[in-house]
């Protein structure tokens, strides 16, 4: 029992280190430039196929795998930016067109890959062995979301980054170049979408062009419960979230995971909408 | 003056209609979705159907009459279901229709057909209520509450099985019916049911119901859901350690299950109202000559039942023409007394309600030497 206990725990921060690494993604962005990036779950989903290919055509070594398809999916997302999100921003649009213009990035990405490669699950090869599956996923999240915290904090590029989610105007003034350090985002946001998408084709050995949908979601979620803009809050949210839900399924049933997810939500927004780690920020008028 | 053109037109094809009559052909309607998400259901039955037909024609035709096919494509769409059940009566008076190979659009052409005193075999529809209260409806269709019990019963038997994980996926309507009918089995056979999980169409991640089952002493895995849930939960059991196999219908039924899940399928046990593998004569035959039409399968063998079936209750009911209801009654009463018929979906026979009685194909999921997965069969 204990032990069945001890391993439902390891199932659920499995998955929770997963989210966080996702949720990372909405969190930066939303911290630099407040646009919530729905194309993420779906430049996930890209990582995670460019995994399979990258294994499939040359072999299933981890380390060669997951590094190939977190340099693409950067560059994808830095595309992403340049293509969907700048033009918008040059023009000084209203927040909700690059809203918009995200959702449709998504519906474009995943039906891209449909078309390309069908709507069917496809299998995943082993590329880390099962026993020691579980841990080396949970250290791999948690080497990456160090880095990102060692970047965001020792670096000058992090400093900037940090300038410009302050305020943009003040930050151009003191000679950085913003559209430079949100593509930086962008690119590091991706990278972390595409390891998890690497991670989770490992972990289930399966994947298809829908899930980063509804695992863009969940991650959306979980930076949400942290307090949306915080790194630090979209990690522990993603362990909280991947938590509950694989505790919901074992100890109450399966039909309640996504109403859990989406429960912590509502609950949030009504109880704390600055999510656990966010700032309270007042509106100056 | 458009008028008289348009009546002048159906005039002629009235009469043309009229001709063929007289040229000595009997003729049956077959209708079901030939395009849209549903295509290859409605494609399948009608790629058996056509076979029957040359077969029967070949063959010198049914009471010295060809027979001939006319097939309409309701696309998915229950409306042109029922438009195309009204051309059948109305226009074409055909003998007998083929059809809907889905049971919701039974549904809706059963009674119209019933009430027209127009037989009708559904080749494929398995929902409760589709022929019942309908003496024209019938289906040649494997039913779960006959299939799911007689595999627990074969298994029990075969492979000394005893203590099943029942795992029920609870957003399915197929899933959640055909687990009850397996948890009724297990008790009339004395089976034992030691843990139940339940999961949900669309799920990823099985990592807490597989974890919650591992401390459990089992033989097998009852899965009553659909194939693509089906293959990441074998992959989590033997990521987890768990070598049971699972045991689940033709919702299982697809080259996605081992082409997802590899080897960690190897030992599914599928039951279905057909299978290639069969060694009888007739049914090899069958796999033989359809292998240029687009390979057989359980529908197209469902529709090449159906046309046999049709042609047999001609035969006994001596029928010459079909827009006689009186003669479209002697096909009726033919097929509901009709004894064992022995199909390439297997040996039936028609229950008073005008469901099929068959026994479910058993097949494991098994490798070849040269690394190609098949279905192995295990009751013949």
């Amino acid at each position: 029992m204990l032990s069945s206990l001890f391993q439902q725990f390891l199932n659920g921060i499995t998955v929770g280190s997963i989210y966080s690494l996702v949720a990372l993604g909405y969190t930066m962005v939303y911290g630099i430039i407040k646009l919530i990036n729905f194309a993420h779950g779906d430049i996930f989903m890209v990582g995670a196929f460019i995994g399979l290919i990258i294994s499939i055509k040359m072999g299933t070594n981890f380390t060669l795998v997951i590094f190939i398809a977190i340099v693409l999916t950067s560059f994808i997302g830095v595309l992403v930016e340049k293509i969907a999100y700048k033009p918008l921003r040059n023009r000084n649009s209203a927040r909700i067109s690059a809203l918009i213009s995200a959702i449709g990035v998504s519906i474009f990405i995943s039906n891209l890959v449909v078309l390309i490669n069908g709507p069917q699950n496809e299998s995943y090869p082993q590329l880390l062995p099962n026993n020691i599956l579980q841990i080396l996923i949970i250290l791999i999240s948690i080497g990456l979301m160090y880095g990102l915290y060692y970047i965001v904090h020792n670096t000058k590029v992090g400093i900037a980054m940090r300038a410009v989610s302050f305020n943009v105007n003040t930050a151009r003034l003191m000679g950085i170049n913003p559209d430079m350090v949100i593509s930086f985002t962008f690119a590091i946001g991706s990278l972390l979408a595409g390891a998890a998408g690497v991670l989770v084709g490992t972990y289930y050995r399966a994947v298809d062009p829908f899930m980063g949908m509804m695992f863009g979601l969940k991650a959306f979620v979980a930076a949400v419960l942290g307090g949306i803009g915080s790194i630090p809050g979209a990690m522990v949210g993603g362990l909280i979230l991947g938590l509950t839900e694989v505790l919901g399924v074992a100890f109450v049933s399966s039909s309640f995971r996504d109403a859990i997810a989406f429960g912590i939500l509502i609950i949030i927004l009504i109880v704390k909408p600055t999510g656990l780690f966010g700032k309270k920020t007042k509106e100056k008028v | 003056m458009r008028k008289l053109l348009v009546s002048s037109i159906v005039a002629t094809t009235v009469a043309l209609g009229g001709i063929a009559f007289a040229a000595g052909e009997l003729s049956l309607g077959i209708q079901g979705p030939e395009t849209g998400n549903l295509a290859t259901y409605g494609q399948k039955t009608l790629a058996g159907a056509k076979l029957a037909i040359d077969e029967i024609n070949a063959a010198g035709g049914v009471n010295g009459k060809t027979l001939k096919l006319i097939n309409y494509d309701s696309r998915g769409d229950k409306a042109e279901s029922a438009n195309i059940i009204q051309r059948f009566i109305n226009k074409d008076k055909v003998c007998g229709v083929i059809g809907e190979p889905t049971s919701g659009a039974t549904f809706v052409i059963g009674p119209i057909a019933n009430k027209a005193k127009l037989p009708l075999i559904s080749a494929g529809a398995t929902a409760d209520g589709v022929v019942e209260k309908k003496p024209y409806v019938f289906r040649d269709t494997l039913l779960d509450a006959d299939g799911a019990p007689a595999t627990l019963k074969f298994l029990m038997d075969s492979k000394k099985w005893k203590n099943f994980v029942l795992i029920t996926s609870v957003n399915n309507d197929y899933s959640v019916s055909m687990s009850k009918i397996f948890t009724n089995a297990a008790k009339k056979f004395g089976a034992n049911i030691v843990g139940e999980q339940k999961v949900s169409d669309g799920d990823k991640d099985f990592s807490a119901q597989v974890t919650s089952i591992k401390n459990l002493k089992f033989d097998a895995i009852i899965y009553t859901g659909y194939y693509p849930e089906a293959s990441l939960l074998l992959l989590e059991l033997r990521k987890q350690g768990i070598n049971a196999p699972i045991i689940g219908g033709d919702g299982l039924l697809s080259p996605d299950l081992w082409k997802v899940a590899k080897d960690a399928a190897l030992g599914s046990i599928i039951f279905a109202g057909f299978s290639p593998e069969a060694k009888a004569k007739k049914i090899q035959e069958f796999v033989e000559k359809m292998k240029s039409r687009g390979e057989a399968d359980m529908f197209s063998a469902q529709g090449y039942d159906a046309v046999y079936l049709f042609a047999d209750a001609m035969k006994k009911a001596k029928v010459t023409d079909c827009a006689d209801v009186k003669q479209r009654e002697g096909i009726q009463k033919a097929l509901a007394t009709m004894p064992e018929f022995d199909g390439v979906s297997g040996k039936m026979k028609f229950d008073k309600e005008g469901n099929a009685i068959k026994k479910p194909f058993i097949q494991e999921v098994a490798k070849r030497a040269n690394g190609e997965y098949y279905l192995k069969l295990l009751n013949e």
